[in-house]
């Protein structure tokens, strides 16, 4: 391990300094080693960041010992470092304004060099949220791109499953440290990312979930993307956070407009009103826009007998529920159960709650 | 003087002999009851002196000492007063003494001499008569339960005079007539017909493939849907009881006390609904004298748990015994009772806390966590037990207004008994008989799937994400579906079909 990186530990894990902090104090000593160059700057540092921070920095500048008990414990957790100096580093996370100097990763770093897009949204979110959610990860990774999101409940999780579900690649960006689950119920998916993608991290080891963590998260989402996709989000929603950082980090920024009526969907309209360009309707207009071709949408072309093609196209119009679809098909209850059954492997219509179905 | 009388204990369903041996000596005036005589048995005293000397027979003041052998089993209840009173009028020469140990006496006294019903009669009738015994004295509110038995001498007795005069030749009296036992007519019994149901024909469907093939239901709808009201119909649509259920099912409400004294017999299937606050005991069964649980008052019926996550979780765990075997034990300090308890499982739930999770009326007010966990509450484990889930619709106001007919119960019952018929025939010799019960070898060599079958369950499972048992489940349903049609084989249409009645949502 080279002695920058040593240093990033031993500011970040040692001495407990945020990424500004680190940034600014990392300033003072120019190409030289801080760890080294400490004795001669610490006047300096005790002038401008205080007595406190420079008695905790030489308190343990020299304590190789400690330090390397902290690596130790990052090697036998199976993490893996990438550092700003690092060639691994995106390109991409460098241009924002204070980029995190030291990442925490599990899984294939090699994603963090891919086309990324960020998919963000509501932690709850309704059914059509969910759903398009679902729609738009799976046809943009089918693409090619990296789906970057948070692991949160609702949108995030959606998002990161659908990929996974398609066989895609995704980076999960968390909040808390890089070995805490939080949501704790998303652990069966953590693992799953971890295995098949990426997990990466400001925070190191036992880092609780603090909230201001979040919107610090939230710039590292957007940082690593090309674009960053709102797909449903309401009034107060932290999405609506990441949204302003990828406008802020010049990053194009998506939306998928919601009824007007929705309260959950209120956030991205409003979007939609402040940058009426964001408005995207399908996965082609990002693609488009991120200028990506080879789009691969599932064809669907099957065979449907007379019965079926009435019942699609019903549901096309408004979701029924089962005594609508007995009327529409004039089919026994057994039968409708069979033709319903096919209709939903076929992926073609689903089954909603309380006995009602749509497309 | 000593004499001794023939009496029955109860041991769970099962009853045991116990001899009351009566010891009347001279001495301290005395009356001790020994041999684990619990304190319902020790007031048998003051009972037992009371109904003699209203009986206008003579209570001398003596030293009496009675003993219940075997004396190392606890005795419960009063059902051992008339046999007390009887020994003591033997031993102290008020009656002869011979002939006595003839009859099995049973029955509670009053003061006034009058002989009480007692709990329990029929399991102990007919466990005395596998025993040998054929005459019984009983009192006379039993009358119409001991009917049932054929074979046995039963004279129900009305006083302790009575008794006496007949042990004592000086009154004659008949057995009690046999009653041949007849279920009761369909409309008076159960107040409710499928007919009275609007719409709901999934559910109702669904209800009727559970019912044909003893699978057990949970029907999942918003608050006001007719989860409860279906629930009900479920007994209407099941077939009658036979001689031999109503029997097993009668044993155990007689135990807990619950037949009534004009029908004797429970002669409809069983419907118990025990309240969401349910204690672990009153489902299982248990308490001081390990009396029978709900789960086992509903033998041979339905178990409906309403709100189902609202139960207390462990309560809830410990339904997964007797689901898997039928049986439930009870163990208690004083002894460990198996009662029989092969019920029906029909469970309702709301899609979420407040109910209206995907309602299109109403917006749903549950946090995420709180709908995780209210789903949570219901283990991997038990709805692996549960083989058909249907949504019940929420029904709108036109719904309501519909007036074309629906199908009445009794058709519906048709349906279900032919298919029950085809499953006795062919687990003939196997110990049940229905398509739930089969293990995994049954179902490889009684559901052979042809090519279509499996290509599509192969695709059920990947697309749905389905699990072993899952699988396991939609093929065991599909058989019923299969039998319901009359057919021997297994068809697509059935396994899809079964597949709109899997676990979803719950279960991650």
């Amino acid at each position: 391990m080279n002695a920058q990186v040593k240093t990033l530990i031993w500011l970040n894990r040692i001495c407990g300094f945020v990424t500004p902090r680190m940034h600014r104090i990392l300033s003072l000593c120019g190409e030289q080693d801080l760890r080294k160059a400490f004795p001669n700057l610490r006047r300096e540092i005790t002038d401008r960041f205080g007595a406190d921070t420079a008695a905790v920095m030489a308190d343990t500048y020299d304590d190789e010992g400690l330090l390397n008990r902290e690596i130790e414990a990052l090697e036998r957790a199976k993490i893996k470092l990438v550092s700003i100096y690092n060639a691994e580093y995106p390109d991409l996370l460098k241009e924002i304004a204070c980029p995190p100097l030291l990442l925490y990763c599990k899984g294939d770093i090699g994603l963090l060099k891919t086309r990324c897009i960020g998919i963000v949204g509501s932690r709850s979110p309704s059914r059509y949220g969910l759903d398009v959610t679902t729609t738009f990860a799976a046809a943009l990774s089918q693409c090619g791109l990296t789906v970057v999101s948070g692991l949160a409940r609702g949108i995030d999780s959606q998002a990161h499953r659908a990929v996974l579900d398609v066989s895609g690649k995704t980076i999960a960006v968390l909040g808390c440290g890089i070995d805490r689950v939080y949501p704790a119920d998303n652990s069966a998916l953590y693992k799953r990312i971890e295995d098949e993608g990426l997990i990466i991290s400001e925070y190191g080891l036992g880092v609780p979930p603090n909230s201001f963590q979040f919107p610090e998260r939230n710039r590292i989402i957007s940082g690593l993307s090309e674009g960053v996709l709102v797909t449903e989000a309401g009034l107060k929603s932290g999405s609506l956070l990441t949204a302003n950082d990828a406008i802020s980090q010049n990053r194009e920024l998506f939306a998928i407009p919601s009824n007007i009526t929705s309260v959950r969907g209120m956030g991205t309209n409003k979007l939609i009103r402040e940058y009426p360009h964001c408005a995207v309707f399908s996965p082609d207009d990002i693609a488009e826009r991120l200028r990506i071709s080879g789009h691969t949408q599932p064809a669907s072309v099957m065979q449907l007998d007379f019965i079926e093609e009435k019942l699609v196209e019903a549901l096309g119009f408004t979701e029924l529920n089962f005594e609508e679809l007995i009327q529409i098909s004039g089919l026994g209850i057994s039968d409708l159960n069979a033709v319903l059954t096919k209709l939903e492997l076929l992926g073609i219509i689903k089954k909603l709650d309380n006995n009602y179905y749509g497309v | 003087m000593l004499a001794v009388i023939k009496s029955y204990g109860l041991e769970g369903i099962d009853g045991y002999p116990i001899d009351i041996e009566v010891d009347v000596q001279g001495g301290v005036p005395g009356f001790d009851i020994v041999g684990l005589a619990g304190t319902s048995v020790k007031e048998a005293r003051n009972r037992v002196r009371s109904a003699i000397k209203n009986s206008s027979y003579d209570f001398m003041p003596r030293k009496v000492t009675v003993n219940l052998a075997p004396a190392d089993t606890e005795k419960e209840g009063s059902a051992f007063d008339l046999p007390i009173a009887v020994g003591f009028l033997a031993a102290t020469e008020q009656i002869p003494s011979e002939g006595l140990t003839d009859y099995i006496i049973i029955g509670e006294l009053s003061l006034d001499g009058g002989i009480r019903r007692v709990n329990g009669i029929l399991p102990l009738l007919i466990s005395a008569l596998q025993r040998g015994y054929k005459r019984f004295i009983v009192p006379y509110d039993n009358a119409k339960e001991a009917s049932y038995i054929v074979g046995a001498k039963v004279f129900a007795m009305k006083t302790l005079c009575d008794v006496c005069s007949f042990l004592s030749g000086i009154m004659d009296a008949k057995p009690v007539e046999y009653s041949k036992y007849e279920s009761s007519p369909a409309a008076d019994k159960y107040g409710i017909d499928m007919a009275d149901i609007k719409g709901q024909s999934a559910a109702k469907r669904a209800l009727e493939i559970a019912v044909a093939g003893g699978h057990n239901i949970l029907l999942c709808g918003p608050p006001g849907a007719g989860k409860t009201m279906l629930a009900k119909c479920v007994p209407t649509i099941m077939p009658d009881m036979t001689f031999g259920e109503a029997i097993e099912t009668t044993k155990i409400h007689s135990v807990a006390g619950r037949t009534d004294g004009e029908r004797g017999m429970i002669t409809s299937r069983p419907f118990r609904a025990p309240h969401h606050t349910a204690s672990l005991f009153s489902l299982i069964g248990g308490g001081a004298h390990s009396k029978p649980g709900e789960v086992s008052l509903a033998h041979n019926g339905v178990l409906f748990l309403d709100e189902m996550p609202e139960y207390n979780k462990k309560t809830l765990e410990t339904l997964r015994q007797p689901l898997e075997d039928g049986t439930v034990t009870v163990t208690r300090v004083t002894r460990t009772v198996e009662y029989p308890a092969s019920f029906m499982l029909v469970a309702s739930m709301n899609p979420c806390p407040c109910g209206h999770d995907g309602s299109r009326f109403k917006e749903c007010t549950c946090s995420p966590i709180a709908k995780m966990k209210y789903k949570a509450r219901i283990s991997g484990p038990l709805l692996d037990r549960i083989d058909i889930y249907v949504d019940v619709d929420g029904v709108d106001y036109s719904e309501l207004r519909v007036s074309a007919p629906a199908e009445t119960s009794a058709d519906i019952k048709k349906r279900v008994e032919a298919a029950r018929e085809i499953q006795r025939e062919r687990f003939k010799g196997k110990g049940f008989y229905t398509n739930s019960r089969m293990t995994n070898a049954q179902i490889k060599k009684y559901c052979a799937l042809d090519a279509a079958s499996e290509k599509l369950l192969e695709t059920a499972f990947t697309r749905f994400k389905l699990s072993a048992r899952g699988l396991t489940r939609i093929i065991k349903t599909a058989r019923t579906i299969a039998d319901l049609r009359g057919a021997i084989d297994i068809q697509a249409n059935d396994i899809a079909e079964a597949i709109q009645y899997r676990v979803r949502g719950v279960e991650s």
